[in-house]
C-alpha cells in the first residue's frame, strides 16, 4: 500500500449547495459509498449511534490480519449513511464517531501490514474447514442463549434503570453477534474462493450462472419459516371458520375476525403467536430500528398466509424443485471430469462449499435481522417507559434520541425536552426523503475503488457509469409512505381494470370503492385528486402501498408505459423514462 | 313494531347493534358532553322488519343486487315515527347510513355507504332513509361483504342529523397516519362544507401540528383557513376524544362562528 499522496485522483465530490458535507480530519481523502444496500432510507440517530454493521469491522480486520484494510467507518451525511474501508496504511490519521464519541480509525503502527497477508492466507482455510462445527456446537447456541436472556428480560416488568442496563446488555450482544457475523463471512468467503479456484484449475471456465446455482440452500431457518407459514395456510384453507376470517382485504380485519371466535383465538395462540416469537424478529429493513418487527405487528405474516391461500402455495413442491436444481448443478459441474486427484479435489471443495450454503440465510436470520430486532425491542420498551413517565408522547420517538441523550434521560427524566428534540429530528428525517443522495462522496483513487468488498455495492462499475438524466418531477401530496419504482398504467375507468398488470403504478384521476380490487395487484398509486384523508390515500395506507395524491396533473403528464418513481413520503413522482423512449 | 328511532342522547343509541358505527360514535360524543349537532338514528333492525328478510338474504347471497335493491326500495318506511322525529329537529338535515358490522367504520372504505346532505321535509327524509337502506345492497357493497363473509347481515341504521351551516370544516387525525407518528396531529381544512375534503373534490389546507397545537409544517391552498387559536381548540378536542375512546381518532369537524362542532369520530387502525 502506498501512501495517499502518490495515488492518482480519479474523481472527487466534497459537497455542494444541494448536498453539503462537513468533513472531519482525514475524511475528505477517502472514498465513501452510499450504503443503499443496507440503509437506503434516511437513518435514525439511534441506529447510527449503536446499530451499525461497521462498528465491529476493526475487530474483523484485526482478527484476520487483512493486509488490504484495517478499519471501516461510517459517516452520516444529510441523514444518509456513507461508509469507507480504511486502507492498512500507517500514514493515515482519520477521525470519526462511534457510539457518539470521537473514534480514530485503526491503522497499523509500523510496517507489519505489508507482511501480514501470509497469516491471512494460512488461517483462512482453517476457518473454512472448521467454522460449521463452531457454528453448530458453540456460536449458534451462544446466540440462542443471548436471545433467550433478552426474551426473558423483555417479558418482565422493568424499571427505567433496569431497562437502561438491559440496553447495554443488548449492545454487548449486538457487538458479539456482529463479530461472529464477520468470522462467518470470512469462513464462507474462503470456502467459495476455494471452490472457484478448484473449478478454474480442474475444469476451466464455467458459466457464472452454474456457480450461482451451486449456492442454493435447502435446509435453513428461512425454509423453516416458509414451512411454518405453509402449514398455517393449509390449516386455514381446510377450516371454514378460519377461511371466512381470512376473507378480508387487509390484515387488520382478519386479525379482528380471528379474535372474535374460539377457533380463531386458538389459531392466534397456538399458531400465530409462536410463529411471531420464533420467526418474527425481523422488519422490512433489517439495518434500522424504526420499522416495527413482525413480532410486534403480525400484519405481514397474515398477508403472506393470504398470498399463499390465493395461489395455494405448495411448499414441498417448491423445495423439491430447488433441491433438484441443486443436484442437477452438481452433476453438471462434475460432468466430464475424469477420475483422479483433480476430481477428488473438486468433490471436496464442492462438498465443503455446499455445507456452508445454509450459513447465508441463517446468518441473516440470527444476526442481520434478529440481533437488530432485539435491540429495537429493548429500545421500544424504554420508549414506552418514557411515555409512561411523560418524557415522550410517542414510544417510537426513542429512535430519534441520540444514545447518550437516552442515557441522560434515564438518569434525569426531565433534563431534556425530549419531545421537541426527537420530534424535530423526525421532521428532519421526513424532509431527508426529498434529498437524492449521491452514490459516492469524497475522493476516488484506483486503490480505494479496488477494495474487494465494494463489488457488493456495484463498485467500481458504478463509479465509471454515466449519471442518469435529471428526472422530471410532479409534486403532489404524501398519501402513503414508501418509495417504489415501476411502469405506469393510466386507468380512466373501470372498463380498463383488466389491463392492469402486477406491480404496475396505477395513475388515475381518483379512486372509489370499486377500484379496491386493483390494490392487491399494483405496486403504487398516483392520483390527480384527493387529500390525505381521501379514499386513495386511506386505502393505500391500509394496503401498505406508496401513494402520491392530489397532483392535479398526473393523468396529463404520465402515460402508460412510462417508468416512474413514486415517493409516498415526500409526495413526489419522478418521471424516469418515457414509454415512447423505450420503443 | 316497537321503537323506530333513538336520539343521540338516549342511552340505547350507544349500542353499536342499535345505531351502527356512525350513530354509536355520535352518541358517545354526545354523552361525553361534546358539541355534536343534534340528531336521531333510525334503528338498525327497522329495515329488516319491513321486508321479507329471508328473500332479501337470498338475493344478497346470490349477489343479485338489482333484486335486493328492488325489494328494499319497495318497502314502506314508518313515515309517521320518522316524520315526528324530524319535526323535532326541523330544517335542513344530513341523512347517512350507519352500518353495524364491526369493521364497517374502521375499514375506512370511505364512500362505501350513502350520505345525503341538506335534506328538507319529512317526506324527503323518509325517501333518503330508504335510499340509504338500498345502498347497503349496491353491487359494490355486496362485493365487499361477500369478501368478508357477512352477506347475511341485514342490520343497517340510518343517522339523521341537523345540518351545520359550516364556515370552515375538515378532518383531524389525532396522529399523523402518513408518517405514522403519535407525536403529531394532522388537520385538513376548507371553507364551507367538509364533505369536499373527504370526497377529494377540493384540495384542503394541510397542517401538521404537535400535541401542544404548534404548527410544524403547513401547505396552504386557501391562504390559511384556520387561525392558530382554532388549531389549538381542535387539538384539545382531538386529544380528549383520543383519551375517551382509548386510541387515535379520525374526526370530522365544522366551525360556525366561535363554536367547534364534532360531526364524527372513528378509530385510526392503520398506524
Amino acid at each position: 500500500m502506498t501512501t495517499k499522496g502518490t495515488q492518482e485522483v480519479l474523481g472527487s465530490f466534497h459537497g455542494d449547495g444541494v448536498f453539503p458535507i462537513d468533513w472531519n480530519e482525514g475524511e475528505r481523502d477517502l472514498f465513501w459509498i452510499f450504503d443503499d444496500l443496507h440503509i437506503p432510507n434516511p437513518v435514525s440517530p439511534m441506529f447510527f449511534d449503536i446499530g451499525g454493521w461497521w462498528l465491529t469491522c476493526d475487530h474483523m480486520f484485526r482478527r484476520f490480519g487483512t493486509p488490504f484494510a484495517s478499519d471501516w467507518l461510517a459517516k452520516n451525511v444529510n441523514g444518509y449513511v456513507y461508509h469507507a474501508a480504511i486502507p492498512a496504511d500507517p500514514s493515515l490519521a482519520i477521525e470519526s464517531s462511534e457510539y457518539q464519541a470521537r473514534y480514530t480509525a485503526r491503522v497499523p503502527r509500523g510496517e507489519w501490514a505489508a507482511g501480514i497477508g501470509a497469516y491471512l492466507g494460512a488461517v483462512l482455510p482453517h476457518y473454512a474447514e472448521n467454522f460449521l462445527d463452531w457454528w453448530r456446537d458453540r456460536l449458534r447456541p451462544e446466540i440462542e442463549r443471548n436471545f433467550a436472556y433478552l426474551d426473558d428480560a423483555l417479558e418482565r416488568e422493568q424499571t427505567l434503570v433496569e431497562l437502561g442496563v438491559l440496553l447495554e446488555d443488548a449492545i454487548d450482544i449486538h457487538d458479539r453477534h456482529w463479530k461472529i457475523h464477520w468470522m462467518l463471512n470470512f469462513a464462507q468467503f474462503s470456502a467459495t474462493m476455494a471452490l472457484n479456484g478448484t473449478i478454474a484449475e480442474v475444469k476451466g471456465d464455467v458459466d457464472p450462472a452454474l456457480v450461482g446455482r451451486l449456492q442454493s440452500s435447502v435446509e435453513d431457518r428461512n425454509w423453516d419459516a416458509i414451512q411454518a407459514l405453509w402449514t398455517m395456510k393449509d390449516e386455514v384453507r381446510d377450516d371454514a371458520e378460519l377461511s371466512a376470517a381470512f376473507a378480508s382485504e387487509t390484515a387488520e380485519p382478519v386479525l379482528r375476525a380471528l379474535a372474535g371466535s374460539d377457533r380463531g383465538r386458538r389459531f392466534l395462540t397456538e399458531r400465530l403467536d409462536p410463529h411471531r416469537k420464533e420467526f418474527g424478529n425481523k422488519a422490512i429493513w433489517s439495518h434500522e430500528f424504526v420499522y416495527p418487527t413482525w413480532r410486534e405487528n403480525p400484519a405481514p405474516i397474515i398477508e403472506t398466509i393470504r398470498a399463499y391461500l390465493a395461489t395455494n402455495y405448495d411448499y414441498p413442491a417448491t423445495l423439491a424443485a430447488v433441491t433438484e436444481d441443486l443436484e442437477a448443478a452438481k452433476r453438471e459441474l462434475m460432468q466430464g471430469i475424469p477420475e483422479g486427484e483433480g476430481r477428488e479435489q473438486l468433490k471436496g471443495a464442492l462438498e465443503l462449499s455446499l455445507r456452508m450454503n445454509p450459513l447465508t440465510p441463517d446468518h441473516h436470520f440470527y444476526i442481520d435481522q434478529a440481533t437488530n430486532a432485539y435491540v429495537r425491542l429493548v429500545l421500544i420498551a424504554i420508549g414506552r417507559a418514557f411515555v409512561e413517565a411523560g418524557t415522550l408522547d410517542d414510544p417510537e420517538s426513542v429512535f430519534f434520541l441520540h444514545y447518550n441523550e437516552l442515557r441522560v434521560l434515564i438518569g434525569e427524566p426531565q433534563s431534556i425536552d425530549a419531545n421537541d428534540v426527537a420530534g424535530d429530528r423526525r421532521d428532519e428525517r421526513e424532509k431527508s426523503f426529498a434529498v437524492r443522495p449521491p452514490e459516492w462522496i469524497g475522493t476516488a483513487t484506483e486503490s480505494q475503488l479496488a477494495f474487494p468488498y465494494y463489488t457488493l455495492w456495484g463498485f467500481p462499475e458504478k463509479f465509471h457509469r454515466k449519471p442518469s438524466e435529471q428526472a422530471d418531477t410532479i409534486q403532489g401530496l404524501a398519501g402513503s409512505p414508501g418509495v417504489v419504482e415501476g411502469i405506469a398504467r393510466l386507468v380512466r375507468s373501470t372498463d380498463e381494470f383488466d389491463q392492469v398488470e402486477d406491480g404496475e403504478i396505477l395513475v388515475c384521476q381518483m379512486t372509489n370503492p370499486a377500484w379496491v380490487v386493483l390494490f392487491t395487484r399494483i405496486g403504487g398509486l398516483v392520483t390527480d385528486a384527493g387529500g390525505v384523508a381521501s379514499h386513495p390515500a386511506v386505502v393505500a395506507r391500509e394496503f401498505g402501498l406508496p401513494a402520491v395524491v392530489g397532483t392535479s396533473v398526473a393523468t396529463e403528464r404520465i402515460a402508460t408505459g412510462d417508468r416512474v418513481r413514486v415517493n409516498g413520503a415526500t409526495g413526489t413522482v419522478d418521471l424516469l423514462v418515457l414509454g415512447t423512449d423505450v420503443k | 313494531m316497537t321503537e323506530v328511532v333513538v336520539w343521540f342522547d338516549d342511552s340505547p343509541c350507544l349500542d353499536l347493534r342499535v345505531s351502527g358505527g356512525k350513530g354509536a360514535s355520535l352518541a358517545a360524543m354526545a354523552a361525553a358532553g361534546l358539541n355534536v349537532p343534534p340528531g336521531f338514528v333510525v334503528r338498525a333492525d327497522v329495515m329488516a322488519s319491513l321486508v321479507d328478510a329471508e328473500a332479501l338474504r337470498a338475493c344478497a347471497r346470490e349477489l343479485d343486487w338489482a333484486a335486493a335493491q328492488k325489494l328494499v326500495g319497495a318497502c314502506r318506511p314508518p313515515r309517521e315515527q320518522i316524520g315526528l322525529a324530524y319535526d323535532r329537529l326541523g330544517g335542513s338535515v344530513a341523512v347517512r347510513s350507519s352500518a353495524c358490522a364491526e369493521d364497517s367504520e374502521e375499514a375506512s372504505f370511505a364512500g362505501q355507504q350513502e350520505t345525503f346532505l341538506e335534506v328538507e321535509g319529512a317526506e324527503d327524509v323518509c325517501d333518503r332513509v330508504v335510499e340509504c337502506w338500498a345502498s347497503f345492497f349496491s353491487e359494490r357493497a355486496l362485493f365487499y361483504r361477500s369478501q368478508k363473509g357477512s352477506l347475511d347481515d341485514l342490520d343497517m341504521a340510518v343517522v339523521v342529523q341537523r345540518m351545520i351551516d359550516a364556515e370552515k370544516s375538515g378532518v383531524l387525525f389525532t396522529v399523523d397516519p402518513v408518517a405514522r407518528r403519535r407525536d403529531r396531529l394532522l388537520v385538513e381544512a376548507v371553507f364551507g362544507l367538509g364533505e369536499q375534503v373527504v370526497s377529494g373534490e377540493v384540495t384542503p389546507d394541510h397542517y401538521i401540528v404537535d400535541r401542544n397545537g404548534h404548527v410544524k409544517t403547513e401547505r396552504l391552498v386557501h391562504g390559511g383557513v384556520l387561525t392558530a387559536e382554532e388549531l389549538k381548540t381542535l387539538v384539545t378536542a382531538g386529544t380528549s376524544l383520543e383519551e375517551r375512546f382509548g386510541g387515535p381518532q379520525d374526526i370530522e369537524w365544522a366551525i360556525v362562528g366561535d363554536s367547534l362542532f364534532l360531526l364524527q369520530s372513528r378509530p385510526v387502525t392503520t398506524l
